[in-house]
């Protein structure tokens, strides 16, 4: 899992490649809040990342509520596997899709 | 169709016929003897008649009629006489009387006869000296007369020309020289006696037919009575019998006739007690033979079920492949196989072939299998084994039967196989890149002969691919229409027709070609086989992985899986559905199942030309995860709890998940279609 943060103007872009799971969510959780304090907002591109499983949405869930106090979070370019996924259960009515 | 009774009938038509041959006969008889009695009779009075008036008349005047030509005094005289005469009443035949019709005197001559006298009351009288030209013989029998060689002549004819019945009679007329000289006949009509001989006839058939019907009367009432009568009732206690054979009353035949009739009347209730008794004890025999019937029906049921019948016999294992059959010859044989797992890494199999057949042959088979199971199972080797169970049957084998019996004993990690064989058949295996091909093995005593045997153990490292053929003595002894055996090199040939195929192939083609070879002959010998190829374990392959459950080896059971499914025709989104699945469980074991304790978890993977199954399989606590409720996805984000996702996930995106919970272990089945 690699991940790739930019922080400019408030806005902190998480490039995540790879998979989001049991394996590597603490790993991705522990990055993101070393410098989430940070940013006002969160936009995650999900670009190259292959699948997300329960882990990745608790994760997507909890900093989706803790950005709701601030300047929001985005998601952008999730693909279809994805999609499905956020979907079938009800988060892609939650957060901001792009 | 009921036939009816004829025999009174018949004979009394016969009766009929006898006594109407009888009354035809004796009425011609009496009449003719009636008939010639009054003709003697008449013929007796005539002539008298006809000699008075020859002596009457003088011959000599009479010669000289004929040369004179002229009548006289006494002419007129002997006319007048003679008229008289011809009137008068010769006989009476039924107060009838019977007179004279013509009475005239003649004189023969060469060619004819001239008359003389003439009476003829009833019509014109021939002139006199009128001449006539005789009649048929009648020449002959007038010049008889007169040259005295007859002395009386009588004819019976009847009159061509008015059909009367005549007797004429005639006598000779003589001279003084007592030389006949003219011949004197009577005609007398005697039509009169025909109705007195009718009349008798008719008397005499009356009697004889009025005696006759008193007789046929009596013979048909007796007839009726002793003979038709017990007949109908003989029928009646027959028809009877067949009607009510199957209650039991005794029949009764009410005759007493004090003759043969009876003597069958009491044969035919003996013969009904008999058979009667017979019924009763067929009706015993065959209900017995049917309830052992359906006892040996049942018993070859249990026979067949007690052997491995269910392939494949072990569809988990990858590292061998067996499959047996048996196809007894009666309704149950002595022939059995056998294979079992004795522990992960050793496959037992056995063939076995008791002596005899039928029932005894399988009791001694049931026993036989139960005692090498146990102890090959017990972890002995196959010599010792067979030792073992040679002793136990021999310590109570009264019976003195005995089993043939290979062992071999599998180790499916090293391909070494170790075997002993007490009296059987040898075993035939192929090499990979062989043909297959008897294995000469050591054979010891067969099971059950004598006890203390010792059998030794002898090994084959199988390689990889290579196929064991065992068989009883069937095959081999499969005899064709021609009387020949199937043999075993026939056997060998067959097996290797088709040796790169799978074992249960393999059988069928053998069976094929013991079929085909035996044609319309009958078998007289179990056909059992078994065909096992050994795989080998492939490590680097293996489809099931066995982890310590941490978190950190998610990731391992999520990589295993993955690999597994290179090979497989699946797109990479149902690839990425299939990873977030076995994360969700193997997570889930690994944080809940085994509440903080160390344990294990197993990833099982199975793939078919459709799906993939992953089974997940751990030791924990129970605990089904798909009666978890699902969460409400229409939450929002602060209504949301972290948690429930992940079972929900796998259910939303494979295709058939299910939980059992057996032998102490939770085991989660997914499965994916392609």
């Amino acid at each position: 899992m690699n991940i790739t943060k930019t922080l400019e103007d408030g806005i902190l872009t998480v490039l995540l490649d790879g998979k989001l799971d049991t394996g590597t969510t603490p790993q991705v959780t522990e990055e993101i809040e070393s410098i989430i304090e940070n940013a006002d907002s969160l936009v995650l591109d999900m670009k190259d990342l292959k699948y997300l499983s329960s882990a990745g949405l608790r994760l997507l869930l909890s900093l989706h509520k803790r950005m709701a106090q601030k300047g929001g979070m985005v998601v952008k370019n999730v693909n279809e596997t994805n999609m499905e996924i956020l979907e079938l259960t009800g988060f892609a009515d939650i957060l901001n899709i792009e | 169709m009921k036939k009816r009774g004829k025999i009174a009938q018949r004979t009394l038509v016969a009766i009929l016929l006898v006594i109407f041959v009888l009354i035809a006969s004796l009425s011609v008889t009496v009449g003719l003897q009636v008939k010639n009695a009054l003709l003697k009779s008449i013929n007796h009075s005539a002539l008298s008649y006809v000699r008075g008036a020859a002596e009457y008349i003088d011959g000599d005047t009479v010669k000289n009629y004929c040369t004179t030509g002229s009548k006289d005094e006494y002419y007129n005289e002997i006319e007048n006489y003679l008229n008289s005469t011809a009137n008068s009443t010769i006989d009476s035949v039924d107060n009838k009387n019977i007179s004279i019709k013509y009475l005239y005197v003649f004189v023969p001559n060469e060619d004819n006869y001239t008359y003389i006298w003439d009476a003829e009351p009833e019509q014109e009288p021939e002139e006199f000296l009128s001449q006539y030209s005789y009649s048929e013989g009648a020449k002959e029998q007038a010049f008889k007369l007169i040259e005295r060689e007859i002395t009386e002549d009588s004819q019976y004819y009847v009159d061509s020309e008015d059909g009367q019945h005549i007797l004429t009679v005639s006598v000779p007329l003589c001279d003084s020289n007592d030389k006949g000289v003219a011949i004197i006949a009577a005609d007398i009509s005697v039509d009169i006696i025909n109705d007195t001989v009718n009349n008798t006839v008719f008397s005499v058939i009356g009697i004889i037919a009025a005696l006759m019907l008193v007789i046929m009367f009596v013979y048909y009432y007796t007839t009726r009575k002793k003979i038709v009568q017990p007949i109908i009732e003989l029928q009646k206690a027959t028809e009877n019998i067949v009607e009510n054979i199957e209650n039991d009353s005794d029949l009764k035949i009410d005759i007493t006739t004090n003759d043969e009739i009876e003597l069958l009347a009491d044969s035919i209730v003996e013969m009904d007690s008999k058979l009667r008794d017979y019924i009763k004890q067929n009706a015993a025999i065959t209900a017995e033979k049917e309830r052992i019937g359906a006892e040996l029906e049942l018993a070859t049921r249990i026979q067949a079920d007690m052997l491995p019948n269910i392939f494949p016999a072990f569809p988990e294992r990858k590292d061998f492949d067996i499959f047996a059959s048996m196809t007894p010859a009666k309704e149950v044989g002595g022939d059995f196989y056998d294979f079992f797992l004795v522990d992960d890494t050793h496959l037992a199999i056995v063939m076995a072939d008791v002596s005899g057949k039928g029932v005894p042959a399988a009791l001694f088979m049931m026993m036989s299998k139960i005692l090498i199971q146990e102890a090959a199972m017990s972890g002995k080797s196959p010599a010792e084994a067979l030792e073992s169970v040679n002793n136990q049957i021999c310590a109570n084998n009264r019976e003195e039967m005995f089993v043939t019996v290979w062992l071999g004993i599998l180790d499916l990690e090293s391909g070494i196989l170790t075997a002993a064989n007490a009296g059987h058949e040898k075993p035939i295996i192929k090499q990979p890149n062989c043909d297959f091909e008897f294995f000469t093995d050591r054979h010891g005593f067969v099971i059950g002969g004598m006890s203390g045997i010792k059998y030794k153990n002898y090994e084959i490292a199988l390689e990889k691919g290579a196929k064991l053929f065992i068989y009883t003595d069937g095959v081999a002894e499969a005899t064709s229409e021609a009387d020949e055996l199937f043999g075993i090199e026939r056997t060998v040939e067959a097996l290797n027709l088709v040796k790169d195929k799978t074992p249960e192939i393999i059988l069928e083609s053998v069976k094929k070609s013991v079929d085909e070879f035996v044609g319309n002959a009958p078998q007289f010998d179990d056909l059992t086989m078994l065909c096992f190829e050994y795989v080998g374990a492939d490590n680097g392959n293996s489809n099931e992985l066995t982890l310590d459950a941490t978190l950190e080896n998610v990731s391992k059971a999520v990589d295993f899986v993955n690999e597994k499914m290179d090979k497989l025709p699946l797109s990479t989104k149902d690839k990425h559905q299939i990873d977030i699945s076995v994360d969700e469980i193997v997570s889930n074991v690994a944080r809940y199942a085994y509440e903080g304790n160390d344990g294990k978890v197993t990833v099982k993977t199975v793939s078919d030309k459709s799906s993939l199954t992953i089974t997940v399989i751990d030791s924990g606590i129970p605990y089904n995860p798909l009666k978890k409720e699902d969460p409400d996805v229409t939450l929002s984000a602060d209504e949301r709890g972290i948690g429930g996702y992940g079972i929900f996930i796998v259910k939303k995106v494979m295709d058939d998940v299910s939980y059992e919970y057996k032998d102490g272990k939770n085991i989660l089945t997914m499965k994916k279609i392609f």
